[in-house]
């Protein structure tokens, strides 16, 4: 019994240590170059992506030119509700969701598609919890920056066509399997979406992937890139008009980046973003 | 080092077949083998679709072999897992790998006993801890580290464990070290005897930098009012005790746990842009008190059992979520049931909020005929109805020719909670059942089964048959349907006209079993359902295919 005392002693003179508290650093921004691709799998009946869009939001605030975000509602929990004046579903959309497999459930999101040691440990490509995303945005932040992605784009109001070209333009001497991805996106859409078990009918939705310009998962660009000399590739596109309120141009983003696709690869290595209307 | 036991087992294993070949008495040596191989056979209409396995893999399984040695007071064992485009981990991605996935060496050294290698293990009823494996959901949590037991005396028993936890074939960060004195004390008189059987453990799981960084770079994106002070170690301790006297049973446990940086993804966060959204990491301590009474004299057992949890998320690092890195284990307060419609709804353990309790009666009231009821209520801690079920049960006995069960369940189901489905109101299920087996001799006996689930919510109505054919001792012939009678919108629909489908989910199935051997073929269509061990549960999509499994001990 006696020896029973001393042990529990111990065990208190343990728990009772205390331990140096840890300090929370203030943020400071990282400088980088890098704009980092951000994809998130979403839908209107998804009832924690409200959250993982905001949050998104807060960390492209924090990293105005470093974050280009698409709000991919592809097939899970993305048929409209209800209340839903618009199907933002679309057969890209439903590609892509299937292509970033392997995810756990909705919100998930992608970091330049980047494949994270510690998600492939638990069998995942997708991101599920909202709030580490910033980490990953930072870590992608912190590679050195090997390529400049430039869009140029004319877009002709009235016969609503759209030439973009795609300039990319190498920092250093890279070989690899490039391909190149311009995807449209709208923002400023007003539409039901459920939150948490609520229905908010007048949710804003933003970054909607509306089409893919090229493949789902890209067209081929080049194969080697030789420092400080630029590759480009141009598309006409034109923006349709439905009728229902969608289509939007002024409310339209022209997403586009550089795939390393070599191998198991997927990782993104630059991307850039344009108003459709300046 | 790992590397060097692995092969010194191995070593010892051959030595021991060797030796065991040569000299029968020197060890024992046994064993045992389990593996399934899955068919995947798309079917869109019922969503088996769109993974890996039925897009093009088509098939996946898993197996694991494991060997034990038990020689001079050594005990060993080594266990190869193999998963091969298996959907365990989860059920809509694939997943590859083989290895060793646990090895182990005990040796008793007069009261000592010592054990290294992958260990598991619990204390109490495991609130505070609990290594174990669940190959259902592709759980094992062991512990691949070292624990030493002292026997203080006949009764009185104090063990210490210190290692890190198994995930797969790697291992989880942070350190987790505890330990526990468990004993026996026999009071009062011969003629009332009670006896006690308490013990108190301690956990303490250590963080490691890396993972520290990871909360401290979430912490920091936090507006200043929110932000908390994250602390690398955390303490559990855990009170039990089981007080028997005569007829009845007490079992009681308390347990704490020191605030830590755990995920709650219901608590709101306020963005640097003042919009609120949920889930942060908060700091407070949590608890957990959970008391079983058991009554049984004659013909009578009842049963009573109360839980109430307050914040006791422990993981082996606070960023997994899920089933991921669970350390401990709480009891599930709910009956396990075993029919396929009474089962489907099945409620998994909360850990950051519930109240639950759940009485048991059973009563034999003549040889013949025997009943139960059993009601459980499991709330959150504001009050909220997560689950509820009603179920009493008749069973009619003749002679040893026939056996007639019938009974009703009356269900509240949190789908929304439990599934985490948006916009789905609370399940509400009426299902009686009846099964039937009747004996022809001592080998051979046919069984029949029905239900009916009356629901308006998630996928309407069903109604399940089945038939089963034993013919002891080696075989077990099983037809079933699942047939949705009154279909819902969230029913399979008619891709043309959009109207809801009444689909029967067949299963065939043959069991052949030869002594220590089991061998079962089934064809299966599946709806997507919860899948439970213990408390622990996770929703499974839609199967269609074919299943083999296969379990020898040896």
């Amino acid at each position: 019994m006696k020896n029973i005392i001393y042990l529990l002693a111990v065990v208190f003179m343990m728990i009772s240590c205390e331990e140096k508290m840890v300090i929370i650093p203030e943020f400071e921004p990282i400088d980088s170059g890098k704009v980092v691709y951000v994809e998130e799998l979403t839908g209107v009946r998804c009832p924690n992506c409200p959250t993982g869009s905001a949050r998104l939001e807060s960390i492209q605030a924090l990293y105005p030119d470093n974050v280009v975000i698409v709000a991919i509602h592809g097939i899970d929990l993305a048929k409209p509700l209800d209340e839903s004046k618009y199907d933002f579903r679309n057969e890209d959309a439903a590609d892509l969701e299937i292509f970033l497999k392997d995810w756990l459930g909705k919100p998930s999101a992608y970091f330049n598609r980047e494949r994270f040691q510690e998600l492939e440990a638990e069998g995942l490509w997708g991101h599920p919890a909202s709030g580490q995303w910033q980490t990953y945005v930072e870590r992608e932040l912190e590679k050195p920056q090997v390529m400049e992605v430039t869009i140029v784009k004319t877009f002709d109001p009235i016969t609503r066509v759209l030439d973009v070209t795609v300039a990319a333009l190498p920092l250093e001497n890279i070989s690899g399997e490039f391909k190149v991805s311009i995807m449209l996106t709208e923002s400023d859409i007003i539409d039901a979406q459920d939150d948490v078990g609520n229905i908010i009918e007048e949710y804003e939705h933003n970054h909607v992937l509306r089409d893919v310009i090229t493949n789902f998962d890209g067209d081929s660009f080049a194969s080697q890139f030789t420092k400080d000399q630029a590759q480009t590739k141009t598309y006409t596109y034109t923006i349709p008009d439905d009728g229902t309120g969608l289509w939007n141009p002024e409310h339209i983003e022209i997403i586009a980046f550089i795939a390393n696709t070599e191998g198991e690869s997927e990782e993104i290595l630059q991307a850039a973003q344009e108003h459709l209307v300046d | 080092m790992i590397k060097f036991i692995r092969k010194a087992i191995w070593g010892l294993l051959v030595l021991g077949c060797v030796s065991q070949m040569s000299a029968q008495d020197q060890g024992v040596f046994s064993g045992n083998f389990e593996s399934n191989f899955n068919v995947f056979l798309r079917d869109s209409l019922i969503n088996a679709n769109n993974t890996p396995q039925y897009d093009r893999q088509l098939t996946g399984g898993e197996a694991w072999l494991n060997l034990n040695y038990s020689v001079k007071g050594f005990n060993m064992g080594v266990r190869f897992d193999m998963f091969n485009n298996s959907n365990l981990l989860n059920p809509t991605s694939s997943y590859t790998d083989q290895g060793i996935g646990r090895w182990f060496i005990n040796k008793q050294i007069n009261k000592f006993n010592v054990e290294v290698g992958y260990i598991y293990d619990q204390i109490g009823s495991g609130i505070i801890y609990r290594a174990w494996e669940s190959r259902p959901l592709l759980i094992d949590n062991s512990l691949l580290g070292a624990k030493v037991t002292y026997d203080l005396s006949e009764d009185w028993k104090i063990k210490g464990f210190s290692g890190k936890q198994k995930f797969l074939f790697g291992e989880n960060a942070g350190i987790i070290k505890g330990g526990s004195i468990e004993g026996y004390l026999s009071l009062g008189s011969e003629e009332s005897p009670i006896s006690l059987s308490p013990g108190i453990g301690f956990v303490n799981r250590t963080l490691n930098d890396e993972t520290m960084n990871l909360i401290i770079d979430n912490v920091k994106t936090y507006i200043d009012d929110e932000r908390i002070k994250p602390v690398y170690n955390t303490y559990l301790t855990s009170i039990f005790n089981t007080l028997s006297y005569k007829n009845i049973t007490w079992y009681v446990e308390g347990a704490y746990k020191s605030a830590e940086a755990s995920f709650d993804p219901t608590e709101p966060r306020t963005e640097p842009s003042g919009v609120v959204t949920f889930g942060k990491f908060r700091k407070d301590p949590g608890s957990i008190i959970y008391s079983s009474l058991s009554f049984a004299k004659g013909k009578l057992g009842v049963t009573l059992e109360g839980k109430r949890t307050e914040n006791f998320d422990f993981r082996s690092d606070p960023n997994l979520s899920l089933n991921r890195g669970l350390v401990n284990y709480i009891p599930p307060m709910n009956r396990f049931n075993t029919y396929r419609m009474t089962a489907r709804y099945a409620p998994a353990t909360q850990v950051l909020s519930e109240l639950a309790y759940q009485a048991d009666v059973r009563y034999r009231f003549t040889k013949k005929i025997s009943g139960l009821a059993n009601y459980s209520n499991i709330t959150t801690l504001d009050g909220d109805l997560l689950y509820r079920e009603m179920l009493g049960e008749v069973v009619y006995k003749y002679k040893r020719k026939w056996q007639l069960t019938g009974g009703l369940q009356i269900q509240k189901y949190n789908q929304e909670v439990y599934e985490v489905k948006p916009e789905v109101p609370l399940v509400s299920t009426v299902t009686p059942y009846l099964d039937f087996l009747y004996k022809f001799s001592r080998k051979k006996s046919i069984r029949f089964e029905t239900q009916y689930m009356s629901t308006k919510e998630d996928f309407g109505s069903w109604f399940f048959a089945l038939a089963e054919v034993g013919l002891a001792p080696h075989w077990i012939f099983e037809a079933s349907m699942m047939y949705n009678i009154t279909p819902s919108k969230k029913s399979p629909q008619d891709p043309e006209t959009g109207e809801s489908l009444n689909i029967v989910y067949p299963t065939l199935g043959v069991v052949y079993v030869n002594k220590a051997n089991r061998f079962q073929l089934r064809y299966v269509k599946q709806v997507e359902g919860i899948v439970c061990s213990g408390g622990i549960c996770r929703l499974e999509p839609a199967f269609s295919g074919v299943k083999f499994s296969m379990s020898s001990n040896f």
